[in-house]
């Protein structure tokens, strides 16, 4: 009798085992591909604006934070203390999880650094001095304001030809973009299916660059912007600038 | 056969002498320093209160020493030229002579080197006022492109290469040079850099003649209604640590606390400098734009510029050439001329 009913629960659980094969924990990562006009984004290299204007990059850095991975069934796996930047000279692979089950139906995240991190009256605040030095968040990345601190959440840098007349490197030609403050902080949030089945998952997403510049004309409105904080008066540049990243990220596909 | 056994023999003896051999060459090397904590007392002027000392962050001996050693070493800028001490001279209160401080490749910085007796008192740091500490202060001129230049990743990987530092770090922190050790150890030494001893000092602690009678007559004067100096140079280290707008100019360049505030109230506004060893830190203001004492007893005579942030302290002082005179006299008096001499050596 006693072997029946153990057979009995074998099968169930064999049964059930096999039925849950297609959901074995998997590694997820994210990978951020900076484009320009579709293909890998090269520094130094002319691109044109959305809004015509011809342009260069020489420095394209974000912070991500604050990732969610969205089941089917709504609830949210919650990533509060992974901390990315992307680099227009780095890969930009992040690993999200070691090890995760379930179906899902997408992701969101965080474009820059969540005042968890950014606030030192936020109840995570840790100063930047306690990351290690190969930390996303060290000032050794050079995305910290050290004389007023806070960290820049984005860094676009390079050249526009803001004369129109066709040539890139005529002096003050330049633009430096830094982003920041809680007000600058927004989310991103795409819709995408995948079940995890053991084999790494890489979650690819195209980040198209120069769509940070649509509606927004480098020879009309501010190509310098560094705003101290929220009140300063390039903070409308910036926020104008960030207010694009739904036009920068597209959608999600392994 | 019997060869046979004898090569396999031979070979696992020769095996187990390598193995013995490389395990006593790595214990030989490695040098097992232990942690010490030595509690570092600071040497406090009877008149001044204790230094708030954050409790992440208590005074070793072993830290200051670090920290010491790390404040005088160019290997903290990116070709090597400039140290902490470069700008922060100890001989002139750990302030420099020039306008504004001078960076690696002759780069001329933003503002005027402050002096750095006394900074363990600051509440906050940099003219704008908005770093909180030490600690968080030290990573700014290090990486600074118009300072020192140096990345903080590059620089640990050279402090850990480093004979001196390697041991250091270890004895003073129980591990290798991290962002968090580093800027700790340089906190250290700076809030050892006290300066109280001044002939004004040991005048108020009952040596009548500390002063001369030009100098008392310049500290009355000072302390006085009729001038107020006392009301933002005031307490024992002659600042209330506040921001203040003198009107040193009509429109300012360098606009000071709106920088971080971005409020038009704040332009022009700075954070009101300690006064002590004045005498030898000049040039003064914040972009070192008057050169001696009685080009600032001048300028404050006349009342400063028109400003609509001007402080409504700041007005015509009608001042007569002998007050001039004592008034100088007097901020002389805060100056010690030999305190430095104790911080060049361990």
């Amino acid at each position: 009798m006693k072997f029946r009913i153990a057979f009995i629960l074998l099968s169930i659980t064999a049964f059930f085992n096999i039925g849950c094969g297609s959901e074995k924990s998997s590694r997820i990562f994210l990978k951020i591909n900076l484009t320009a006009e579709g293909q890998p984004l090269q520094l130094n290299t002319d691109y044109t604006s959305p809004e015509g204007t011809l342009i260069q990059f020489s420095m394209v850095r974000f912070y991500v934070s604050q990732i969610s991975l969205i089941k089917e069934n709504n609830e949210e796996i919650h990533y509060p203390d992974n901390y990315y930047l992307a680099d227009s000279q780095s890969e930009n692979l992040f690993l999200i999880d070691e090890a995760v089950t379930g179906k899902f139906k997408g992701i969101r995240f965080g474009l820059g650094v969540d005042s968890t991190r950014n606030d030192s009256s936020g109840i995570y605040a840790i100063p930047a001095y306690e990351y290690p030095a190969d930390h996303a968040l060290s000032p050794a990345n050079f995305m910290y304001w050290s004389w007023n601190p806070g960290y820049i959440f984005m860094k676009l840098e390079g050249k526009a030809d803001t004369s129109a007349n066709g040539i890139l490197n005529e002096i003050g030609e330049t633009f430096s973009i830094h982003t920041g403050f809680k007000e600058a902080y927004v989310f991103i949030e795409r819709n995408y299916n995948f079940t995890t089945k053991g084999d790494d998952i890489i979650l690819q997403v195209n980040a198209e660059i120069p769509n940070f510049f649509t509606n927004y004309n480098l020879r009309s409105k501010k190509k310098d912007a560094h705003p101290s904080n929220s009140k300063h008066e390039d903070f409308p540049y910036v926020l104008e600038i960030v207010n694009n990243s739904n036009l920068v990220f597209g959608n999600i596909f392994e | 056969m019997g060869t046979f056994l004898n090569s396999i023999r031979c070979l696992l003896n020769k095996f187990l002498i390598y193995i013995i051999g490389v395990s006593l060459f790595s214990i030989a090397c490695k040098e097992n320093i232990k942690k010490r904590e030595t509690p570092y007392i600071l040497d406090i002027p009877d008149a001044f209160p204790e230094m708030p000392i954050p409790s992440h962050n208590p005074l070793t001996v072993e830290k200051v020493e670090l920290g010491r050693k790390l404040f005088f070493d160019p290997i903290l800028s990116v070709d090597s030229t400039i140290s902490c001490a470069s700008c922060h001279i100890p001989q002139i209160a750990f302030a420099d002579h020039e306008p504004q401080a001078k960076g690696i490749h002759g780069k001329i910085g933003m503002r005027n080197t402050p002096t750095l007796y006394n900074i363990g008192y600051a509440p906050y740091l940099f003219m704008e006022g908005k770093v909180p500490d030490l600690e968080t202060q030290v990573i700014a001129p290090v990486q600074h492109e118009e300072e020192m230049g140096l990345n903080l990743r590059d620089l640990l990987k050279r402090l850990e290469k480093h004979p001196y530092y390697k041991k250091q770090f270890q004895l003073a922190f129980g591990e290798k040079p991290t962002p968090g050790n580093f800027v700790r150890a340089l906190a250290c030494f700076e809030r050892t850099l006290i300066s109280g001893n001044s002939s004004y000092d040991q005048y108020i602690n009952g040596d009548t003649n500390a002063l001369t009678a030009q100098q008392k007559l310049g500290m009355e004067l000072f302390f006085s209604e009729r001038l107020q100096c006392s009301k933002c140079h005031g307490g024992f280290n002659f600042t209330n640590y506040g921001f203040e707008n003198i009107g040193l100019y009509v429109h300012y360049e360098d606009i000071g606390l709106a920088r971080a505030t971005a409020d038009t109230n704040d332009i022009g506004k700075f954070k009101v400098p300690t006064l002590r060893n004045i005498s030898i830190t000049y040039p003064y203001m914040h972009n070192g734009s008057l050169q001696t004492l009685n080009d600032v007893i001048e300028f404050y005579n006349e009342g400063g510029k028109k400003n609509p942030n001007k402080s409504s302290l700041i007005k015509p002082l009608k001042l007569s050439e002998a007050e001039k005179k004592a008034l100088i006299s007097f901020l002389e008096s805060l100056t010690e001329e030999q305190a430095y001499t104790k911080y060049l050596q361990p």
